[in-house]
């Protein structure tokens, strides 16, 4: 993302314009993954949306340091663009109705979930309080229609769509089970963010693994 | 100005005894009320127990008597302002420190530049507390500003 997205003049733009940026080094963190690095001029390699979940996350905060949307692994120019966008909106909803901001936070990404084509259940799935109330069916499998299109993916390009799908769903469900979850608490215990595998991350064809 | 002061007993007494309540059950006790999902989907009603505000943790007793720990994400922001207002009405007992991120009214109005510079086309600010502090506006919430982090296994500058 450095080297592709960052630099590609119209996101970059609407960051600088709309965002104070930071980055933070995950460096030494147990829950990172493992990358084959590389030198900042070095070329970048082939990338599809969401590889490297554990070691490229996307975090758009409040001033406060409460997250109100992610967007994990990696992110072309143009889907950072639109994140980036989406995050705007919301923050700006987020100020102008103030009173209710979590059940916004959920309401947003529900609607973008639902906008994105997925489906009721799907949707419906992301209701942490009732799970633990017991008021809710149990669901076969943790993501019934991204599992459901794994399973009937054959197409080297079909698995890839289901695995971004899937992706995206879990971005979501993350801002709609921790909405608000403050910066410092994400630093304690990224796993609900980054979960507790370990994934692989290369941007590069050559470099040297760590 | 003096600070041996003498307490006068009674007011002595009266803070241990409202210490001695707190601290003996967890918290002096609740009035029963609704509690509501973050996503306004499903309601309890329940009397809160207890709330370790460092884990995010509550204990709430139901009408049939049992107890439910739940977590504070998952309640609603009407519920999490009561939360906010038990915490004040408690002693200092249990009370977390504020956030050390989080910026002050001193910090938020000084909001001076302090940035990395331009890498790769964006402005990295120096660290994510100064993006917190450069965030928060001087004179109006309305002109607040979000912050973006880059979340990353590497340095920018360097290899990753």
């Amino acid at each position: 993302m450095r080297t592709v997205s960052f630099s590609e003049p119209k996101t970059s733009r609407f960051l600088n314009q709309n965002f104070v940026n930071t980055y933070r080094d995950t460096t030494g963190n147990p829950t990172s993954g493992q990358s084959i690095w590389h030198e900042p001029g070095e070329p970048a390699g082939q990338c599809i949306r969401g590889n490297g979940k554990q070691n490229v996350q996307s975090l758009f905060l409040t001033p406060s340091g409460e997250i109100f949307h992610v967007a994990t692994g990696f992110l072309s120019p143009a889907d950072l663009l639109e994140e980036a966008q989406f995050a705007l909106q919301l923050f700006e909803d987020l100020k102008r109705e103030t009173g209710e901001e979590r059940e916004n936070v959920i309401d947003a990404h529900r609607e973008r979930l639902k906008s994105s084509g997925f489906s009721a259940t799907e949707i419906a799935q992301t209701n942490p309080l009732a799970q633990v109330m017991g008021q809710m069916p149990n669901f076969a499998g943790g993501h019934l229609a991204t599992g459901k299109n794994l399973q009937h993916a054959t197409e080297p390009g079909q698995i890839f769509e289901a695995m971004i799908r899937r992706q995206f769903l879990k971005d979501q469900q993350f801002a709609i089970e921790h909405p608000l979850m403050s910066w410092e608490q994400l630093e304690r215990d990224p796993t609900p963010l980054v979960g507790n595998g370990q994934s692989f991350f290369s941007s590069s064809s050559s470099g040297n693994q760590r | 100005m003096s600070r041996n002061r003498r307490i006068p007993r009674t007011l002595l007494l009266t803070s241990l005894a409202a210490a001695w309540l707190t601290t003996a059950n967890g918290w002096a006790e609740e009035p029963t009320r609704t509690w509501t999902s973050a996503d306004r989907t499903q309601k309890l009603q329940a009397r809160l127990v207890a709330y370790e505000q460092s884990t995010g943790w509550l204990q709430l007793k139901l009408a049939d008597g049992t107890n439910r720990s739940i977590s504070d994400r998952m309640i609603s922001s009407a519920d999490r302002r009561y939360l906010r207002g038990f915490l004040k009405r408690q002693p200092a007992v249990g009370k977390d420190a504020t956030r050390p991120d989080e910026p002050n009214a001193n910090q938020r109005s000084s909001r001076q530049k302090n940035s990395t510079g331009s890498r790769d086309g964006i402005d990295w600010t120096n660290g994510v507390s100064d993006a917190f502090q450069q965030a928060a506006a001087t004179d109006s919430a309305e002109d607040d500003r979000p912050v973006f982090c880059f979340r990353v296994l590497g340095n920018l500058s360097g290899p990753m």
